[in-house]
């Protein structure tokens, strides 16, 4: 099995710890189904809070990717679009070592990340 | 021969609702500063001092802070998810109580963490400050626009099949999305051919668009108290009966007639007049009995369709959520951690003493005083009206809320849109064409889907007279006719050069009626059936009737356009007789309808 990137921070929500390298969040439909908004879905790299750079990151329906450099923080948010909008789950896995990252619902389809390098 | 006979334009209308002004007073009234001044529209821009204080999202104004008033009870959605996550945190022993931390987090939960930023006291003294002047005209905004928006929606279909004016001759179990207004010319049972204005639509119409507008919300999600509610099945049930109203528009006006009584008084008669006009000519009911579920094929096209509409509220649900998740975050992790797994504590010891849930929901109720301070120290629990109303967190959690339910809103419209295949419809016709006894019709339409594509569509249908017709016709009876339709369709598309891929779809229908009782005009020789000439007909005739016998319809049909906003069907049908001309007619149809709809989505 691949090695994850990702170690989730301990005691804090959706901050986590990352080696360097290729990082992909992938869905995966367990009720109805779920798209990434690709419009809606960005990277920063908030290293330096004051000036936030946009991420080059590839966005499908599907899964995000993006390049991981050591020493920096990014900043991951997410949309999320449903069908059925009121009883439809799925779960953000970290590809392709399968961690469970995160799960979308209807009080969850805007959630954002803290990936720090 | 063949004759070019019926040419169909079709057009359809969908509203664009748009927010209308509220103001009474000007921004530039003396009395007016600050937030006052954003109770009649004006942008929150700036504090008392004049120091800008715009947040990200600029466009909050007044009228948001006040639609933004949370309902007394919490969404549904959150109750339940407090209690899962509750639950399972009880049962994990040394597990950190990570599933209701993520639950008080902006960045896992924004939705019920805005309910929670909406339930604190300063937004609750924001929201006091501006509520006297904006509260009472929004309740009056919203009342507008939901009459607006029932009054203006409209979209196209045609009517059902042995109206008059129809040029389908099978009916389908599905109806258009919303109101829909069509106009068609030729019948293909009659021999009167008239011009007929059809308005269609499902009973979701209404609710659906006001949940897309963001002026009504889904019962589980509600989290803004003045806006209405609907259960989503009960929406998703409502879309399953449609109906139609089809308008006789080739009657020019109403035609009177009189007929004397009586003998004369020198120059002087007295008459009886009677009208003939027919306005409403035909209304119909449908309803699905059995429905089949979306294929995923489906249900990823319009998910793709909804992002690539670009939907406004997705797009500023996710800056507002973005800027409060940063701060969350970013800014001030530690101390929002730390809040987080103590309030996580409280609602794990919550559950433990109420397995109910109650004193847990009670208590997060009242943990959004601490969460705005723990994310902004400034917003202390007695911060003034003004400071709080020009808080860059509060404006963006009312932005959130209330482009998150309208974006919930643009989610229900995408899934009811989904073409759900309709197994089995029923039907019932009241019609009540010009110059004929009116009649109701019986229908049953089976739908069901051959390979991938191609479908067949099969009617069984009984007709009968609305009122006994009168004993001097021979042969006629209370039940008029019984049908029989049946019909392919076979979608395809070509690939050329010059046109690149068009979309086509290929039918071909058979339809028959066994016409058990004469068919009757109404007829009075002052005012003549319009369009049809009588040689010989007796002076005191009121009604007049045709040979009965069997009609037999054939057609193809190719609509060109399949998937498009542009179609133009072209069709030959062939019939041995229509219900009154006893001989064998030849039609040619072209037709071209343009579906507006299209140019309003992602609005």
């Amino acid at each position: 099995m691949a090695a994850c990137l990702l170690t989730p921070i301990q005691g804090q929500v959706n901050r986590f710890n990352s080696k360097p390298g290729n990082l992909t969040l992938s869905v995966q439909n367990l009720q109805g189904q779920t798209n990434l908004d690709t419009l809606n879905s960005h990277v920063k790299d908030v290293t330096n809070p004051h000036s936030p750079i946009s991420v080059t990151s590839t966005c499908t329906s599907t899964s995000i990717t993006f390049t991981v450099q050591g020493g920096k923080t990014y900043f991951i948010n997410l949309a999320f679009a449903q069908i059925p909008p009121f009883n439809s789950q799925a779960n953000v896995n970290e590809t392709p070592c399968g961690q469970n990252i995160d799960s979308i619902d209807v009080t969850n389809l805007f959630p954002a990340y803290v990936v720090i390098a | 021969m063949m004759t070019l006979k019926c040419f169909a334009i079709q057009c359809c209308l969908l509203s664009v609702l748009s927010i209308v002004g509220v103001g009474q007073a000007t921004p530039t009234d003396p009395e007016l500063t600050g937030i006052q001044a954003a109770a009649v529209g004006q942008d929150i821009t700036g504090d008392q001092t004049g120091a800008s204080t715009l947040a990200p999202n600029s466009g909050t104004n007044a009228l948001n802070l006040a639609l933004a008033l949370t309902t007394g009870k919490p969404p549904q959605v959150c109750i339940e998810r407090l209690k899962r996550d509750a639950n399972a945190d009880q049962n994990t022993v040394g597990g950190g109580n990570k599933k209701l931390m993520k639950f008080l987090s902006l960045s896992d939960d924004p939705f019920c963490s805005a309910y929670l930023i909406l339930n604190s006291d300063q937004y609750r003294a924001a929201s006091k400050y501006v509520r006297g002047k904006a509260f009472s005209q929004l309740q009056q905004t919203v009342e507008r626009q939901i009459i607006k928006e029932v009054k203006t929606m409209s979209q196209q279909a045609g009517s059902s099949s042995g109206t008059g004016g129809s040029t389908y001759l099978t009916s389908k179990g599905i109806a258009a999305k919303f109101l829909s207004v069509a106009s068609e010319y030729g019948a293909l049972t009659e021999s009167t051919s008239g011009q007929t204005t059809t308005v269609n639509g499902t009973l979701a119409g209404v609710p659906v668009a006001l949940m897309k507008k963001g002026i009504a919300e889904e019962c589980s999600t509600k989290l803004l108290a003045a806006t209405p509610c609907f259960n989503h099945k009960v929406v998703d049930y409502l879309s399953r009966i449609s109906y139609s109203l089809s308008y006789d528009t080739s009657q020019s006006g109403q035609t009177i007639s009189g007929t004397a009584v009586g003998s004369s008084s020198g120059t002087s008669q007295e008459v009886t007049a009677t009208g003939t006009s027919h306005s409403i000519n035909a209304v119909s009911g449908k309803w699905v009995i059995i429905q089949g579920t979306s294929s995923p094929t489906d249900i990823q096209s319009a998910l793709s369709k909804l992002v690539k509409g670009k939907p406004a509220p997705a797009q500023k649900a996710s800056e507002a959520a973005a800027f409060l998740q940063e701060i969350e975050l970013a800014e001030a992790p530690a101390k929002v951690s730390k809040w987080q797994s103590d309030k996580a504590q409280t609602l794990v010891a919550d559950m433990a003493m109420d397995s109910t849930g109650k004193k847990a929901i009670a208590d997060w109720v009242n943990m959004g005083t601490s969460f705005v301070q723990t994310l902004d120290g400034t917003l202390t629990p007695d911060i003034n009206g003004t400071e709080a109303a020009n808080s860059d967190v509060i404006k963006n959690a009312i932005q959130l809320a209330i482009d998150y339910s309208a974006y919930l809103g643009v989610e229900e419209d995408a899934a009811i849109a989904v073409a759900k295949p309709a197994y089995l419809t029923f039907e019932y016709d009241e019609n009540r064409p010009a110059n004929q006894p009116t009649n109701s019709v019986f229908r049953g339409i089976f739908q069901h889907k051959i390979g991938h594509q191609a479908s067949i569509t099969i009617n069984g249908a009984i007709s009968i007279y609305d009122s006994p017709p009168s004993t001097t016709i021979p042969g006629a009876s209370r039940l008029r006719d019984a049908q029989f339709a049946m019909q392919a369709d076979e979608p395809f598309s070509l690939n050329t050069a010059f046109t690149g891929k068009v979309g086509m779809t290929l039918s071909e229908a058979f339809y028959f009626q066994d016409q058990t009782s004469p068919a009757i005009l109404n007829v009075n020789p002052g005012s003549p059936v319009n369009g049809v000439s009588f040689t010989g007909l007796p002076a005191n005739a009121t009604q007049i009737f045709a040979q009965k016998g069997n009609i037999g319809i054939g057609q193809i049909k190719l609509s060109i356009g399949t998937g498009s906003s542009l179609k133009v069907p072209l069709s030959v049908t062939y019939s041995n007789r229509t219900e009154l001309i006893v001989k064998p007619t030849w039609r040619a149809q072209i037709g071209v309808s343009y579906d507006l709809d299209s140019l309003f989505q992602g609005k």
